[in-house]
Order: structure tokens, then C-alpha cells, then sequence
């Protein structure tokens, strides 16, 4: 079992170097992310359909899958708020950036647009540490919550990038269950911010 | 989003076909190496980003309040609703008649 150390080690060791500039420029040039999330993706699909037990697990989903979705739109609303009793943003404004649910590219452009350039620096921030602390912090999750904690903290990131870590540390019977939520949550996401920032 | 998506498929499919086969564990085993590799892709892009370096201590903070309010809120959420979505390979029902074979048996 890999742990959330390594996973934190290596990240630090890429900020770290990209920040010191060791690294060659062409490594910053080009987004690696991308390809090496492809050749996961790849792989992970692989392990999923060499697994016997695909056809049974897929048969298991049922409606309730639904409401995984609604409980991580209702909390993450209900921690914005609270958070927005703190800051000096307001209600709807802290919403809106909650509303992204780690869809960084989409709820930042539209915040930006609607309510300028700070908020959606902001948004854009607080979507990419969701999306980081589900990467890094998926072992642990599963440990306090169980298997579905990362799937609720990763958000409408569930069914690209966080995946694969989903079906490593929750285990790959959760997969479509993952991919269910992020769909529900992607599609929400322009709804939810327009909503917010138009309060 | 669609790439990644329709890789998995295509690895998916290329799994199912060959089913059985000794190394088709291979794959599966390579996940976590290829994750901390993402992961190291990932710092560097976010380390060599000058904008967001800059800006990450002056909003950085309000984001990071926002996201762990966000994530608390709602792992309390899933916590509530844990015990209506019982493992997906196990479901409740054939969970419950196991354990009633064992007690027959």
C-alpha cells in the first residue's frame, strides 16, 4: 500500500524543481500531465476489463449511485457557506467557487467573467487544491471515510483525473460509481456557478 | 476529457478480449508508479507556472479555506448517506444471504 507520502513526495519534488529550474525547459514547455494521465487511463481500463468480476459489478449499480453526487453538492455547499462567515467574499460569491467542485478550466473562465479577475483566481486555486488534496490524500481518506471519501472530495474530477487514484485506493468496483458522480457534478457545474454569481 | 475517456474504453475492451492471459496483471500492478509519475508531471507544470507561484501565498489561503470547507462538508454528507450505497462488487442483498449460508451451514 503506497500511502499519501510518496504521492506528496513526488509532487514536492516536481514543484521543487520546476521552481529551482534544474529541470530542462522542454519538460515545462510541454504539459506531461496530459499524455502520462492517458497511458493511466490506459491501463487502468486494461486492469478493469482483465477483472472477472466486471459484468457482476456493473449489474450492482443501482439508483441510490445518485444520491452520492447530491451529498457532495450539499455539503460542499454547506462547508462553503460556512467558510464565507470568515472571509470577506459573500455568501453567493464563496458558493460559486465551492460550485466548481474541482473543475478548475470552467468555473474560473465563468467566475472571471461574471465577478473578475481576483474571485476567479481564487476559484481557480481552490478547484486545483481539491482536485490536488484528492491525489494526494486518497489513501488517507479511504482509511478515516472508507472507499467513497475520495470520490466525494475529487468532485466532477472523478471520472479523468483522479480516477485512476480512485481505483487504486477505493478499489476498481467503485469505478462507474466514480464516473456516475462526475458526470452528474460535471453537468451541474455551469448551472451552479452561473446561478451563484448571477445572486 | 473524451481522450482519457475513450482510452480507458479502448483498455477496457483490449482487458476483456484478453482475459486469462498470465501477464494481463502486469497493467494493473504498473497504476501506482504511473500515479506517483503524474503526480511529479503535475508539480513540475504548477512549479514552473510563475503567475500561480506568485499569486499562491495572496489568495492561496482563502482558496485552501474554501477547499477544506468544501471537502468537510462533504465527507459529513457521505457519512450520512455510507449506509445506503453498500460496496457495488457486494451488494447488500447477496452480502446478507452469505452471511445467512454461513450460519446454515
Amino acid at each position: 500500500m503506497g500511502g499519501s507520502l510518496p504521492i506528496l513526495g513526488c509532487f514536492c519534488a516536481g514543484v521543487l524543481l520546476a521552481w529551482l529550474g534544474v529541470v530542462p525547459a522542454a519538460w515545462l514547455e510541454h504539459d506531461l500531465v496530459l499524455p502520462v494521465l492517458w497511458l493511466l487511463m490506459f491501463l487502468v481500463g486494461i486492469s478493469i476489463g482483465a477483472d472477472r468480476r466486471l459484468g457482476e459489478i456493473v449489474r450492482s449499480l443501482r439508483p441510490q449511485v445518485l444520491l452520492l453526487p447530491l451529498a457532495t453538492t450539499v455539503g460542499t455547499f454547506a462547508g462553503t457557506a460556512l467558510a464565507s462567515l470568515v472571509l470577506a467574499w459573500s455568501l453567493s460569491e464563496c458558493l460559486a467557487v465551492g460550485a466548481g467542485f474541482a473543475y478548475y478550466s470552467l468555473s474560473s473562465v465563468f467566475i472571471t467573467q461574471y465577478k473578475g479577475a481576483e474571485l476567479g483566481t481564487v476559484a481557480l486555486l481552490a478547484n486545483i487544491m481539491r482536485e490536488l488534496l484528492t491525489l494526494l490524500a486518497a489513501p488517507l481518506l479511504v482509511r478515516l471515510c472508507g472507499p467513497l471519501a475520495p470520490i466525494s472530495c475529487g468532485g466532477a474530477s472523478t471520472m479523468d483525473t483522479t480516477l485512476p487514484t480512485v481505483a487504486r485506493y477505493s478499489g476498481r468496483e467503485w469505478i462507474f460509481v466514480s464516473i456516475v458522480h462526475a458526470m452528474v457534478l460535471d453537468f451541474s457545474v455551469p448551472f451552479w456557478v452561473l446561478f451563484f454569481c448571477s445572486l | 476529457m473524451f481522450v482519457a475517456l475513450g482510452l480507458m474504453l479502448l483498455g477496457l475492451l483490449l482487458g476483456r478480449l484478453l482475459r486469462g492471459q498470465g501477464w494481463i496483471s502486469l497493467p494493473g500492478r504498473c497504476v501506482s508508479p504511473v500515479i506517483l509519475l503524474m503526480l511529479f508531471c503535475l508539480g513540475l507544470s504548477v512549479g514552473g507556472n510563475a503567475t500561480l507561484m506568485a499569486n499562491l501565498p495572496l489568495l492561496g489561503g482563502q482558496a485552501l479555506l474554501l477547499t477544506l470547507a468544501g471537502v468537510a462538508g462533504s465527507l459529513v454528507a457521505v457519512r450520512c448517506i455510507r449506509r445506503w450505497l453498500g460496496s457495488p462488487g457486494l451488494p447488500p442483498k447477496a452480502a446478507k444471504a452469505t452471511s445467512q449460508d454461513e450460519r446454515t451451514l
